[in-house]
């Protein structure tokens, strides 16, 4: 009973903070969107996202952020970032991302909705915003934006 | 906004354009009349609009003595390019750290707590190489040197602050002028987080009056605005070129309050708009009234 009254009284300060708990199942599940690659991945949530982006973690929380995914890959003299949020539902994740783009951007045909510039490739798909980052050489930074964001698009399509 | 129109009146009614006065003035707003788009072309207008920034408050000797330990603190937090306008111009910081050396410091350090891997932002950022070519210790910061210490403040009792910068002789603040999704912009009292450690998102719900307890606090000698390129969307951490807009401008001032507030103008925003600029007012840390300072304006 005590169990019972504990789990409840977590889940109600969990629900009232606007957070859902993240089941382990689900955290391993994120990392496997991410193209293959040496590093290792790291993993953020609600808590700790202000370790990675300190002053805009606050717009994530707002939409309910469950976790994310990071890792960095280095091919050909270019350095890639990959950032995948799971937002938990298809509309946190839709939220999120108007939130961050304009009507000024290039656009392109990748996921629900995605852009793209020079060092950037943002998409929607699903309950996933995917945000990609790279430098190098002005053509092979957009070949391989365009290659991992394809294989990231895949792999959601086939959860 | 601060259009050209109002900059023009503005320096009639400071005495006209690139005059000095005997009276040493406490802010001075520098801006290239052309907007170079190679990048050489903009590396020479961040180096010239710094230089005579600095120049129309008196000269870095204002700031820096002979044998001078200096700490010029400017944003390296992000993965960013400096086209991306996430982190401070590297020349701009460059040109600062010359100017300590020509006035004599003996040594001028440079660093930041970067959000993202320092390993990639200290380069990315451009900073890393430009300080260093300029003769500064560029370095990541030690965990082991950042100290509880009393700051005595309206929410910040006691913070962790890096050791260093508040034993140099002088703290130079040198901030990129942007968007920032919990502030509204980032200025040059929001950049002095950057010599804070423990856990920062701590204050985010008095972010106000944690930024103004750290200004009261910190007392930079001078603190500077480079707003070449601003990040107009998306901050802090910004990433498309197309929220990136041309501002070529450079602010440098000693009134920490006054030199925001004149911030916050050229992204389109009045002072009181801002929660920090106004706390700090309130509490004489500076003034947000930056035209009651006469600023030194200068067109190049």
């Amino acid at each position: 009973v005590t169990r019972f009254f504990a789990i409840a009284l977590l889940s109600l300060a969990v629900a009232a903070r606007g957070q859902k708990p993240v089941p382990a199942a689900e955290k391993a599940k994120l990392s496997i969107l991410l193209p293959p690659g040496t590093g290792k991945p790291a993993q953020f949530y609600s808590s700790n996202l202000y370790e990675y982006i300190d002053g805009g973690a606050e717009a994530y929380h707002k939409f309910n952020m469950a976790a994310m995914v990071h890792r960095e890959y280095k091919s050909k003299g270019v350095d890639m970032t990959v950032d995948i949020y799971d937002m938990g539902s298809p509309s946190n994740a839709s939220g999120i991302y108007s939130s961050e783009r304009s009507p000024a951007y290039h656009f392109i045909p990748i996921g629900e909705e995605g852009y793209s510039s020079e060092h950037t490739l943002n998409f929607l798909q699903r309950q996933f915003y995917v945000k990609l980052t790279a430098f190098g050489d002005k053509e092979a930074v957009a070949k391989m934006l365009n290659s991992f964001a394809g294989t990231i698009s895949a792999k959601i399509s086939k959860k | 906004m601060f259009d050209r129109r109002q900059f023009l009146k503005a320096c009639t009614a400071a005495g006209g354009l690139g005059s000095l006065t005997a009276a040493a003035p406490a802010l001075s707003i520098a801006r290239y009349k052309s907007s170079p788009t190679a990048p050489d072309g903009i590396a020479e207008e961040a180096r010239r609009l710094t230089r005579k920034s600095i120049e129309a408050l008196g000269g870095m000797g204002r700031f820096v003595a002979r044998n001078d330990i200096v700490w010029v603190k400017p944003n390296i937090g992000w993965d960013r390019a400096p086209e991306q306008a996430a982190t401070t111009n590297p020349d701009v910081v460059a040109t600062l750290v010359a100017m300590c050396f020509e006035a004599g410091a003996k040594k001028v350090l440079v660093s930041d707590n970067s959000c993202n891997m320092a390993e990639r932002t200290f380069p990315r950022s451009g900073i890393q190489p430009a300080a260093e070519k300029a003769g500064a210790q560029v370095f990541f910061l030690d965990r082991r040197k950042f100290r509880r210490m009393a700051i005595k403040g309206k929410v910040l009792s006691e913070w962790e602050i890096y050791r260093d910068v508040v034993e140099a002789n002088a703290l130079i603040n040198v901030a990129i002028v942007k968007h920032h999704s919990l502030c509204k912009l980032t200025l040059g009292m929001k950049n002095l987080m950057g010599v804070a450690g423990g856990e920062r998102n701590r204050y985010h719900q008095q972010i106000d009056q944690a930024l103004a307890d750290l200004a009261a606090f910190l007392k930079p000698k001078l603190v500077v605005l480079d707003a070449i390129r601003v990040l107009t969307a998306n901050g802090p951490v910004g990433g498309n070129l197309d929220d990136v807009k041309r501002k070529d401008t450079v602010i440098a001032g000693t009134d920490q309050v006054a030199v925001d507030a004149y911030g916050a103008t050229l992204m389109g925003r009045k002072p009181e708009e801002i929660g920090y600029i106004v706390e700090a007012n309130a509490r004489g840390i500076g003034t947000m009234n930056f035209a009651s300072l006469a600023p030194k304006m200068l067109e190049l």
